[in-house]
C-alpha cells in the first residue's frame, strides 16, 4: 500500500486535510506529502497529486509563450504547395471556415472547437487565473486601490470569485484539447499530399512552426501546472 | 464537519464524503430534502456522491455511438470531382485502401487505428464496464480502471481523421483539376468522437469500487 512515488522534480512539501480518490472513491485524510514525492492512491494507483517545483513561475512564462505564439500558428500557413507554378497558402483557420462553405457547419464547428477555440480558452483562461493568483499574492488591490470608492476588501472578493469561476470554465474546456490530434492530422495530409503529381511540392509554412511552438507549450503547461496549489492560494482571502 | 469521525482508507461513499470534480475539494454531503445533491463550498458546482444517472446515460450514449458508427463508413467523407474523369465517392476505409495502394503503410494503419479501432474499442470497453458494474464482474477491478483511463485518453485520438480531411480538403480547394467536397460521413464521424468522448466523461468510474469492502 504505496502511498508516494518519487519525483525528483519537486522540491515542495504540501498538506492536505482530505483526498478522495477520483476513480475508485477511496478516501484518504490529513496527509503530509514529503518533498520529491507525489501522492498516489493505494488502491488503484492513479496519481491523486503531482509534486511540482515552481510551478506558479513557470506555468505563467509557459502561457506568456503560448498566447503570444497562438495567433500566428492559426493565421499564418501551415502548409504551402505550389501547383503548376501558382503558390498557395492554407492556414489553420482555413480550415474549419471550409466546412462552412460547403454547409456542414457540425463539422466546421467540432474542428474549430477542438483545434482553435479550445486550446486558446485553455491558455487564456489559465491566463486569468494565475493571474488573480498573483494580484492577490502581491496585495495590488490593497496598495493601490485604496482609496476607491469601493471597499478594497470588496474588490478583492470580486477577483477571488472570478478566479474561481474562470478555473472552473478551465477545467470544463480541458479534456476537449485536440492540438496533438491535429499534428497527426496534419502530418497525414501532408505526406499525402505530397505524394500527389498534380501539387507539386508541399511544404510548412512559418504558422506551422507556431503552431509546433503552441503545442509544446500546452503539453508542457498541463504537465507543470499543480491545481490543488492553485485552489489553496484561490482560498486564502 | 466533524473530522475526526472520518476513517481513512475507506470508500467516500460510505461516509458520505463527495469530490468536486472541477476544485478537488472534498466535503460532506448534505441530503436536501428534495433531490441529493449540493453545491460545491469551494466553487459552488453540483456536488453529487456519484454523477447523476451517469449508467443510463453512458448506455444511451454508447448505444447511439454504435448506430452513428454505422453510416460514418457507409457515407462518404469526401467526395472528389476529378476533370474528365467523373465523381468519386470516398469513404474512410477507401481511403485506407488508396492509402495503401501508393505504399504508404504506415499512414494508413494510422488511419486505419485511429478510425476504426479507437471507436470501436472505446464503445466495447464502455459497454463492457458498464456490464460488469451491472452484474458485478469486478473481479479484477484494479484492471477495469485502467482500462477505463486507456479509453478516456484514447478518446480525441479517433479525430485525426477529421483534421486530416479538414486540412486536405482546403488544401485541394485550390487545385482547378479537383474539387474536393465534405460528405455526410464526415458528419457522422466527428458527431461519433464526440458522442463517445461525452460517455467517457460521464460514466462514473467509482461505481467499480463501490461493495469493495463488503466483499473483502
Amino acid at each position: 500500500m504505496a502511498l508516494f512515488r518519487l519525483n525528483k522534480s519537486s522540491t515542495t512539501t504540501t498538506h492536505l486535510s482530505h483526498v478522495v480518490c477520483e476513480y475508485c472513491d477511496l478516501l484518504l485524510d490529513d496527509i503530509n506529502i514529503p518533498s520529491s514525492h507525489d501522492l498516489v492512491c493505494p488502491r488503484c494507483k492513479s496519481v491523486l497529486f503531482y509534486n511540482r517545483a515552481d510551478s506558479l513561475e513557470r506555468e505563467y512564462a509557459l502561457i506568456l509563450t503560448g498566447l503570444l505564439l497562438f495567433f500566428p500558428a492559426i493565421f499564418l500557413p501551415i502548409m504551402s504547395i505550389s501547383p503548376f507554378g501558382r503558390h498557395v497558402d492554407v492556414s489553420m483557420i482555413d480550415g474549419a471556415i471550409i466546412f462552412l462553405k460547403q454547409h456542414d457547419p457540425i463539422v466546421a464547428v467540432i474542428v474549430f472547437g477542438g483545434a482553435i477555440a479550445a486550446p486558446f480558452l485553455n491558455l487564456f483562461l489559465l491566463f486569468l487565473v494565475i493571474s488573480i493568483v498573483y494580484l492577490n499574492r502581491m496585495d495590488v488591490v490593497r496598495l493601490y486601490f485604496s482609496s476607491s470608492t469601493r471597499s478594497p476588501e470588496h474588490i478583492r472578493r470580486g477577483l477571488h470569485d472570478y478566479g474561481v469561476m474562470f478555473f472552473r470554465w478551465y477545467k470544463i474546456v480541458n479534456p476537449w484539447l485536440m492540438l496533438e490530434v491535429y499534428l497527426i492530422g496534419f502530418l497525414i495530409t501532408f505526406s499525402n499530399v505530397d505524394k500527389m503529381e498534380s501539387t507539386a511540392h508541399a511544404v510548412p509554412g512559418l504558422g506551422f512552426y507556431a503552431f509546433l511552438g503552441v503545442l509544446l507549450v500546452t503539453v508542457l503547461s498541463s504537465l507543470t501546472l499543480n491545481s490543488q496549489l492553485i485552489w489553496q492560494s484561490l482560498d486564502k482571502r | 464537519m466533524n473530522t475526526a469521525t472520518l476513517h481513512s482508507q475507506v470508500s467516500g461513499l460510505s461516509q458520505e464524503m463527495a469530490y468536486c470534480h472541477h476544485c478537488q475539494v472534498v466535503s460532506k454531503v448534505v441530503r436536501k430534502t428534495k433531490g441529493y445533491g449540493m453545491n460545491c463550498p469551494r466553487c459552488r458546482s453540483a456536488i453529487h456522491l456519484r454523477k447523476v444517472n451517469s449508467i443510463n446515460r453512458t448506455w444511451a450514449l454508447v448505444l447511439l455511438g454504435f448506430l452513428v458508427f454505422i453510416p460514418s463508413h457507409l457515407f462518404p467523407v469526401m467526395i472528389i470531382t476529378q476533370l474528365g474523369e467523373g465523381t468519386y465517392n470516398k469513404t474512410i476505409l477507401d481511403g485506407v485502401i488508396v492509402m495503401l495502394d501508393a505504399d504508404l503503410w504506415g499512414l494508413a494503419l494510422v488511419v486505419f487505428v485511429a478510425s476504426v479501432m479507437v471507436p470501436l474499442v472505446k464503445l466495447i470497453g464502455l459497454a463492457w464496464l458498464l456490464l460488469a458494474v451491472r452484474y458485478r464482474w469486478l473481479s479484477s477491478r484494479f484492471r477495469l480502471t485502467q482500462m477505463y483511463r486507456v479509453i478516456v485518453f484514447i478518446g480525441r485520438w479517433a479525430m485525426v481523421d477529421i483534421f486530416f480531411a479538414s486540412i486536405f480538403i482546403s488544401v485541394l480547394q485550390i487545385d482547378s483539376l479537383i474539387s474536393i467536397e465534405a460528405g455526410y460521413g464526415a458528419t457522422f464521424f466527428a458527431s461519433m468522437c464526440i458522442i463517445t468522448m461525452v460517455a467517457a466523461e460521464v460514466f462514473d468510474p467509482r461505481f467499480l469500487w463501490d461493495h469493495y469492502e463488503e466483499e473483502k
